[in-house]
C-alpha cells in the first residue's frame, strides 16, 4: 500500500479497471494539463509583442525549432482530443438519456479524432520538414 | 427547520434553502466555455497552424496581418480569458484530487488566482495596447 495519495491513486488506477471511462477521464486530463501547461508559456511569449518586441522575435525562434514543431503537433492533438471528449462529456451531462449511448460516444470521439487529426499532424509535419530543408507534397 | 405531518402517512421536513456553492457555478462555467473554446481554441489552431505556418510567423506578421484586425483581437482576448481560466480551474480541479491537506489547498488557490491573474492581465494588456499598424 502506498502512503502518499499521488502513488495511492496511481496504484488504484491500475488496479481499477474502468475501461473505456477511466481512460477518457485519464487522457482528459492529461491532454488538459498538457494544453495548460503551452498556454502559460504562450501567453507570456505572446505578451512581449507588447512588452519586449526584441524578445518576442527571439521566442519565435525557439517556436521555429524541430523540437517546438514536434511538441506543436502533440498540442494539436491534445487541443483535438480534449474538444471531443469535452463536448461528449457535456452531451452526457446535459441529456442524461444518452448515457446509455456512452460506447457509441466514445467511437465517435476518435473518429473525431483521426479524421481531424491525421490532416493536421500531416501539413504540420510538412511544414516542419520544410523548414529544414526536406521538401514534400 | 419545522416537521409537519400531513395526514395519510406523507411527512414533509422544511429545510433551510442555501445559496448555490460555487463549485456549481465553476461546474457550469467549465461547461460553457468548454462549447465556446470548441470553436475558439480549435478555430486558433486551424489559423495559425493549418491555414497559416508558425515558420513563417514574424513580430510584423502579428501586428500588420492579425492584430492589424479588431475582431482577431476580440477572438484573441476572449480565447485568452476563457482557456486560461479554464485551464486554471481544471488545474484546481485536479490538485484537490491528490492535495488533502487544507493549508496546502489554501497555499495552491492563492498561487492559481495570484500568478494566473498576473499572467492574464500580461496577456490582456498586450492584445489591447499592441499599437496598430500605420497605414
Amino acid at each position: 500500500m502506498s502512503t502518499n495519495n499521488l502513488g495511492l491513486t496511481l496504484e488504484q488506477s491500475v488496479k481499477y479497471q474502468g475501461r473505456m471511462g477511466q481512460w477518457a477521464w485519464i487522457f482528459h486530463r492529461i491532454s488538459g494539463l498538457a494544453v495548460l501547461l503551452f498556454l502559460t508559456v504562450h501567453i507570456v511569449d505572446t505578451s512581449f509583442v507588447y512588452f519586449a518586441p526584441p524578445l518576442y522575435e527571439e521566442a519565435l525562434k525557439l517556436y521555429k525549432s524541430v523540437p517546438f514543431g514536434i511538441g506543436e503537433v502533440l498540442l494539436m492533438a491534445a487541443v483535438l482530443y480534449h474538444a471531443a471528449n469535452g463536448l461528449r462529456v457535456t452531451l452526457v451531462d446535459f441529456f442524461p438519456q444518452w448515457t446509455t449511448r456512452q460506447r457509441e460516444m466514445w467511437v465517435l470521439v476518435w473518429v473525431f479524432f483521426v479524421l481531424t487529426f491525421i490532416p493536421s499532424a500531416y501539413i504540420m509535419g510538412r511544414g516542419i520538414l520544410r523548414s529544414i530543408g526536406i521538401n514534400v507534397l | 427547520m419545522a416537521t409537519t405531518v400531513l395526514p395519510n402517512r406523507v411527512t414533509v421536513r422544511k429545510v433551510a434553502r442555501r445559496g448555490r456553492p460555487l463549485e456549481s457555478y465553476l461546474w457550469f462555467f467549465m461547461r460553457l466555455s468548454g462549447v465556446a473554446l470548441l470553436l475558439l481554441a480549435v478555430g486558433h489552431m486551424v489559423m495559425q497552424h493549418i491555414q497559416n505556418d508558425v515558420h513563417d510567423a514574424s513580430l510584423e506578421w502579428v501586428l500588420n496581418s492579425r492584430w492589424a484586425f479588431a475582431w482577431i483581437r476580440v477572438w484573441d482576448f476572449a480565447l485568452l480569458g476563457l482557456a486560461f481560466i479554464h485551464g486554471l480551474n481544471g488545474l484546481h480541479t485536479v490538485l484537490v484530487d491528490y492535495v488533502h491537506n487544507a493549508t496546502a489547498i489554501k497555499i495552491i488557490r492563492t498561487l492559481i488566482v495570484v500568478v494566473g491573474g498576473i499572467i492574464l492581465i500580461m496577456g490582456a494588456v498586450a492584445i489591447l495596447g499592441a499599437p496598430m499598424p500605420v497605414r
